[in-house]
């Protein structure tokens, strides 16, 4: 049946309209779909202000999900640590700089499931095999677990600040993700994800708190791009943290399916270019942020070198006060719970993508087919959040690890994006253009690099350190 | 304004009731039907051999490097 709210808002369009018979056909998760389909449609067709506005708020979604959600605990934390080990300087105008670099990467996401109608993971395992897709399916389904746990370090850290033991901060997340996943249709998904991610805002204010806050410091970083501290390997580490919390393989697979599952189509390719670029707006200005609180509070404050968050928050409590201190621990744990979100779904769709399941969030929970779609992650969810309950784990390293790892399959994930975005076949006139595979290649180029300058202070301390030495 | 860009302004005010049962525009935007588009596997060439044997060396060294750097910790 349609929705009554769905009917009584468009009843005067669709009045004897033979569509309506059709859509009431589909299977339920394609007759949500259909119907969210309409609504967009329709509202195209009106001119008011408040129709437009209304239709500009219905197309934000995956653009902004996919960047908020990347500004995860695990990001949280790993821009919290940038700016307690290297302070306001050289990581500002870097993170600036991934602004571009994240829109364009994810934009091609937009393109693809717009045209295609087909998520990440199945267009990997249909065009380029077996081989190719089990190892995406892998590479992913092995980081989305072990940034779950990054999630849950997050979160238990952020509500331990309140008092709460993790085990129950763990329970009660755990809880939270799958019921909104589970219960929940696309649509009103995304609106209370959306909802969530807008906390992830509240690193902004908290720079009001900063005591004497010196921002020639900020404006000179931009100049001097000065680096405050040895380029070792612990740079070089920090540096591809931050790559790995900007642009990750989860984010290709979470924003493709997402526009899939939406219902866009090539005519809602503009609207998904804007609530992209929104997103990556929203995602740097508040990564500058956490770098500057952290930057500005905490650098210089531990002779030993701070990369603890439980560590970092205390230095931060004790320099601006409880009450913000508080603050960005709800920010940490919101950002724990939209990536626990996020993730997931990510997970589950392309868990079914490969397998050829029905997967969609429209699913209802009483669908057997949904039990099969969210199994896989629900599974990693919570065996992610029994892992951080085991007592010393080096949780501060596993995190910049994560991340670590996360920027080295990203080339792998990259190219096959690129290798489609340039198919003629499958994608016609909304094919990479030039300027888009150099920039693309680009990117890859600089990922290896900097992959490889991480491999050589591992394997050859030395060569690297003299090469260091050098610049 | 020129000629066109008034009628297409009219064309597109047009109340969208009006229209005989949305009947293209339930093809065109794909409302009843969310169709996909075929994929076939590709045959690859030469450069993209190469550039699939590039990443599984990459791969290899990679994951060799980050358990060198775990055993370190």
């Amino acid at each position: 049946m349609i929705s009554v709210s769905f009917w009584k808002k468009h009843e005067h369009e669709l009045s004897n309209s033979e569509l309506l018979k059709k859509i009431e056909g589909l299977p339920s998760e394609e007759r949500l779909r259909a119907e969210d389909r309409l609504h967009i449609v329709l509202h195209r067709q009106k001119h008011t202000l408040a129709s437009r506005l209304e239709l500009f708020l219905m197309m934000l979604g995956p653009g902004i999900l996919v960047m908020v959600a990347d500004n995860d605990a695990g990001g949280v934390i790993t821009y919290a640590q940038t700016g307690s080990i290297f302070g306001i300087g050289f990581f500002i105008p870097f993170m600036i700089l991934m602004l571009p670099v994240a829109y364009f990467v994810q934009e091609m996401t937009v393109r693809l499931g717009a045209v295609t109608h087909r998520g990440h993971a199945e267009m990997i395992w249909k065009r380029y095999g077996g081989f190719w897709g089990s190892f995406s399916l892998a590479d992913l389904v092995a980081a989305n677990f072990l940034t779950f746990i990054t999630e849950f370090i997050g979160i238990t850290v952020g509500m331990s600040i309140f008092g709460v033991p993790p085990i129950i901060s763990a329970i009660v997340f755990v809880a939270s993700v799958i019921s909104i996943q589970l219960f929940l249709r696309y649509f009103t998904w995304e609106r209370v994800s959306l909802l969530i991610a807008a906390f992830n805002l509240i690193f902004i204010p908290l720079l009001l708190f900063l005591p004497n806050p010196d921002w020639s410091l900020v404006s000179q970083s931009f100049v001097s791009w000065r680096i405050n501290g040895p380029i070792g390997s612990l740079f070089i580490y920090v540096l591809l943290a931050n790559l790995g919390t900007t642009i990750a393989p989860w984010m290709l697979f979470f924003q493709q399916s997402s526009v899939v599952d939406k219902g866009l189509t090539t005519h809602d390719i503009r609207r998904g270019q804007i609530d992209t670029l929104i997103g990556s707006a929203v995602m740097v200005t508040v990564a500058i942020c956490i770098i500057i609180l952290t930057g500005m509070t905490v650098y210089g404050s531990d002779k030993d070198g701070t990369v603890g968050v439980a560590r970092i928050l205390q230095i931060f409590a004790s320099k601006v006060g409880v009450f913000p201190m508080e603050l960005f621990a709800v920010g940490l744990v919101e950002a724990g719970l939209i990536a626990a979100i996020a993730i997931s779904a990510s997970t589950s769709w392309a868990v079914s993508e490969a397998f050829g399941w029905k997967g969609s969030i429209n699913l209802p929970a009483r669908d057997k087919k949904s039990l099969k779609f969210y199994l896989p992650s629900f599974g990693a969810l919570i065996i992610a959040a029994g892992i951080t309950l085991i007592p010393n784990v080096p949780l501060g390293y596993l995190n910049l690890t994560v991340q670590v790892i996360a920027t080295i399959f990203m080339p792998a994930a990259m190219l096959f994006l690129l290798l489609l975005l340039n198919d003629r076949e499958i994608m016609g006139n909304h094919a990479n253009r030039k300027w888009q595979n150099v920039v693309g290649f680009g990117i890859i180029g600089f990922l290896i690099v900097m992959n490889a300058l991480y491999g050589i202070s591992i394997a050859l301390p030395a060569v690297f350190a003299h090469l260091a030495s050098s610049l | 304004m020129s000629k066109n860009k008034v009628e297409r302004k009219q064309e597109r005010k047009q109340d969208y009731s009006q229209l005989p049962d949305f009947s293209h525009f339930i093809i065109e935007e794909e409302i009843e039907d969310y169709k996909k588009v075929t994929v076939n596997k590709v045959a690859f060439s030469k450069r993209v051999k190469l550039a699939f044997w590039f990443l599984r060396i990459y791969i290899a060294i990679m994951i060799i490097l980050v358990i060198v750097g775990f055993a370190h910790v």
